[in-house]
């Protein structure tokens, strides 16, 4: 399998095959999409048809490969095993989340600033330059008040744990 | 969707209903079988077993601290099957699925969505104020 390198630039998730010199980028909207297309095939699920939306790249299964062809050339940006299928479309997503905590960074400092207003004190980001704006915003800004119809609402807080996966060979040897 | 609560859960809050002393365990669920839904889903038997991946054992070093619920890091041992996306905290004492209230629904975490390898999996409670979840 081709090493691919994954990130973010001018507001895309990036794709780049440094092997094929094949590069694909896309909204985080249908990087998400791609992911589950690559993870679903991996685990030889059906579609469900709002995936079958994605036009710039086709995924499918080849002999136990999963590949990502660009739609429009026909240029196969990644050809990879299921199990790495997987992993990628895992990473895939994550970078999707971040590219969309940046795009949507004006409407989450603002929903968090009203929420502080509020007394619920909790991040709706891991990032702390937005987590101060909307600290400023929740003390500044006078029209935070017009955005909470119907009253205060529930404020349970819900935080985000840590799932973490261990390998399977250090049980093996006993290692709890 | 976000980390919430279920919406069954909340209205038990008002009427004692639920005993978070009780067992309360998790299950690892998987999205392409079953998404759960906090608004409407009030008993584990709304989450398609075919969904449920793995499911923990009883929650240990519970505690209940103004409106804070927590309780120790925990670790489900040996876990296979599909890729999973969310965590659902449910009550497990009651005697069948259509009377075990689910609690809490967690779809945001560091680590998910997660492919079981066979090796444990350790759900480690935010470290923050809050906890597992606060009221």
């Amino acid at each position: 399998m081709d090493s691919m390198v994954m990130g973010i630039r001018s507001g895309r998730v990036v794709l780049y095959n440094p092997q094929s010199r094949v590069a694909l980028a896309f909204s985080w909207r249908a990087a998400v999409d791609v992911a589950h297309a690559m993870m679903y095939k991996a685990r030889g699920l059906h579609l469900r048809p709002d995936m079958e939306k994605v036009a710039a790249v086709r995924v499918r299964r080849d002999d136990g490969n999963i590949i990502v062809e660009d739609a429009a050339r026909g240029a196969i940006v990644l050809s990879a095993p299921l199990s790495a299928a997987m992993a990628i479309g895992e990473a895939l997503i994550s970078k999707a989340r971040e590219l969309e905590t940046v795009e949507q960074a004006d409407s989450i400092i603002f929903d968090q600033a009203i929420l502080q207003r509020m007394g619920a004190g909790f991040g709706l980001a891991h990032r702390p330059d937005m987590q101060r704006e909307a600290m400023k915003e929740a003390h500044w800004n006078s029209q935070l008040r017009r955005y909470l119809p119907g009253g205060v609402r529930s404020q349970e807080i819900v935080p985000a744990p840590q799932v973490i996966k261990h390998s399977p060979r250090r049980q093996r040897h006993g290692e709890l | 969707m976000a980390n919430a609560l279920f919406s069954s859960y909340r209205s038990q809050c008002l009427t004692a209903d639920v005993d978070l002393d009780d067992s309360i365990v998790f299950v690892f669920v998987d999205h392409a079988d079953d998404t759960p839904v906090p608004a409407t889903d009030d008993f584990l038997d709304d989450i398609l077993g075919a969904a449920r991946v793995a499911t923990s054992t009883a929650l240990g070093t519970k505690t209940f601290t103004a409106g804070t619920f927590d309780a120790a890091d925990h670790t489900v041992t040996a876990v296979t099957g599909d890729p999973f996306e969310s965590i659902v905290l449910y009550d497990n004492t009651p005697g069948t699925e259509a009377t075990k209230d689910l609690i809490a629904f967690i779809d945001t975490a560091t680590g998910l969505p997660t492919t079981p390898n066979g090796g444990d999996i350790t759900v480690a409670w935010d470290s923050g104020a809050n906890r597992i979840f606060n009221l």
